[in-house]
């Protein structure tokens, strides 16, 4: 806080926060914040946002100010790299080769923007690995994860449909590979999705029907997505 | 000190045929509980055509009428008095038989505009929940019959728990799960859209520039399941600037209104946004 004083509130709605909706995730007051904080004048102040917290979440930021003629402030929206160092990111289509110290586990993320269904897989060289995808860097591993496959034949593979309520877009998810006996392993991880594209031809009526789930977890979020010869459009539907 | 309203609904009861209209009046008595001046009920000023505080006539034998005595004039009337009381009257107007429901609201459960509240003193039991009421006025179209309103009424909540909103329009009832005008059932958070658009107000034979009194009820599962309920303008949401920050982004750069606040010599150049 450069000059007065000022409170600063937090709030968020999100795919899969059902707790608030676009209105009620504006924070009016501290009373619907989810967090606040007063901010004197030389000071700074912070509020922690756990990565994992929220599914493809907008924040709301409200600075409210006594005099706004009496009130100067910065703020800033910041990566916490001492609280979550990034991993690694494994990209679609890009092969990665992972030496995985027994005891050690690896870590990567990725991120997708297609409901298409993908395919993590992870070839092994040498020794057996286990693989686990989570929501959390910091903890995903045989305690905490989403999905997990186990070296078997050489290959550990995890398949994951579109219509998996444990998918979704614009989340990372964190990959932890572990060794898992005595012995070191070698392995390629590779991430794979086949993007599907509808054309829509030119005087031709097309019908896309949304079928509106239950919001009991089901599938929240569809997409359609179509090329035409100029453009690229994408209709996301909540 | 609370606020207050008054509706009287006419709707036809004991007769059958066109219903009379009705008239309605009040006024503020201060005193009522203090024994030496005032709690005699047979010196009260009751309300007549000659001497009222307040009267509401629309001419409508189908419009229903609503005071709403403003907080300055009560807390004039009745601050540090030992009581106060709204006294009402009606009066039938015409040749038909006129009758009529009369509701009064008060207490701090009205929903004002951007103001979240989280309790109600108004909360009923029912066999399987319990419905926590609020109320408000929509007089927009009643000021000024060519005016559209856009209203939100949103409930949030904390996770794992799932609020329901029901509300009730024009009649001034509460609404109970099954017997309401809109309702918002969704898993977690809710919100019911009140405006001049809704096709409600023709299918019903409903006219908003009669002044709506809009009762919401919050449906929850126990007493202690934590909510917010908010009631929001549409209009005012859409005209709210709101700029995004990616991560790594710092601001101010130029704030909103900035025009009219920014000093070239404050450290960074610009002022904060004013607070609404």
């Amino acid at each position: 806080m450069l000059e007065g004083a000022a409170r600063i509130m937090l709030q968020q709605t999100g795919q899969k926060d059902l707790a608030n909706n676009i209105y009620t995730a504006d924070p009016i007051d501290e009373s619907n914040a989810l967090e606040y904080r007063d901010v004197q004048q030389g000071a700074t102040n912070a509020i922690p946002i756990a990565g994992g917290s929220c599914y493809t979440c907008w924040y709301f930021i409200k600075v409210q100010v006594t005099d706004p003629k009496k009130a100067a402030y910065r703020i800033t929206v910041s990566q916490d790299e001492e609280a979550a160092p990034e991993d690694p990111q494994l990209v679609n289509g890009v092969p990665a080769q992972l030496y995985v110290a027994a005891g050690h586990p690896v870590k990567r993320r990725f991120i997708l923007d297609s409901m298409d269904h993908w395919l993590l897989q992870a070839q092994v060289a040498t020794g057996a690995v286990d693989v686990y995808v989570g929501l959390n860097s910091a903890t995903v591993g045989p305690q905490d994860y989403l999905w997990k496959a186990s070296s078997a034949g050489g290959v550990a593979s995890l398949a994951i449909k579109t219509t998996d309520v444990r998918f979704h877009l614009a989340t990372f998810y964190y990959v932890s590979v572990q060794a898992v006996s005595d012995a070191d392993a070698l392995i390629n991880l590779s991430l794979k999705q086949q993007r599907s594209v509808s054309f829509i031809p030119n005087n031709h009526d097309s019908t896309f029907a949304l079928t509106r789930t239950v919001r009991t977890g089901a599938l929240l979020f569809q997409k359609f997505q179509f090329t035409s010869v100029q453009e690229q459009v994408k209709f996301h539907v909540f | 000190m609370g606020e207050s309203l008054i509706l009287l609904n006419k709707t036809q009861i004991y007769s059958t045929g066109a219903n009379g209209d009705s008239k309605l009046y009040l006024n503020i008595q201060a005193n009522i509980l203090d024994q030496a001046r005032g709690s005699n009920y047979k010196e009260w000023t009751y309300p007549t055509e000659q001497l009222s505080g307040a009267a509401s006539s629309t001419g409508k034998n189908t419009w229903p009428e609503i005071i709403q005595p403003c907080q300055q004039q009560m807390a004039n009337t009745c601050k540090g008095k030992q009581g106060c009381a709204l006294i009402v009257g009606v009066a039938g107007l015409g040749p038909a038989m006129s009758s009529y429901r009369l509701t009064g609201f008060y207490g701090k459960n009205k929903l004002k505009l951007d103001a979240p509240i989280k309790d109600s003193q108004s909360s009923v039991k029912y066999e399987d929940h319990y419905m926590h009421y609020f109320w408000f006025a929509i007089s927009d179209a009643a000021k000024d019959p060519a005016a559209t309103f856009d209203y939100q009424v949103s409930v949030a909540t904390t996770a794992d728990f799932n609020p329901d909103l029901y509300v009730s329009l024009m009649s001034g009832s509460y609404p109970t799960t099954t017997d309401y005008d809109l309702a918002s059932t969704m898993l977690g958070a809710d919100s019911i859209r009140i405006s001049s658009w809704l096709p409600l107000w023709a299918e019903r034979g409903w006219d908003p520039a009669a002044g709506v009194v809009v009762v919401v009820g919050v449906k929850i599962k126990t007493e202690d399941v934590p909510y917010t309920l908010l009631l929001s303008s549409n209009e005012r949401v859409a005209a709210r600037t709101v700029r995004r920050l990616d991560v790594g982004d710092s601001l101010p750069g130029e704030a909103p209104a900035a025009a009219a606040v920014t000093q070239p010599n404050s450290p960074n150049g610009v002022r904060a946004v004013p607070a609404e």
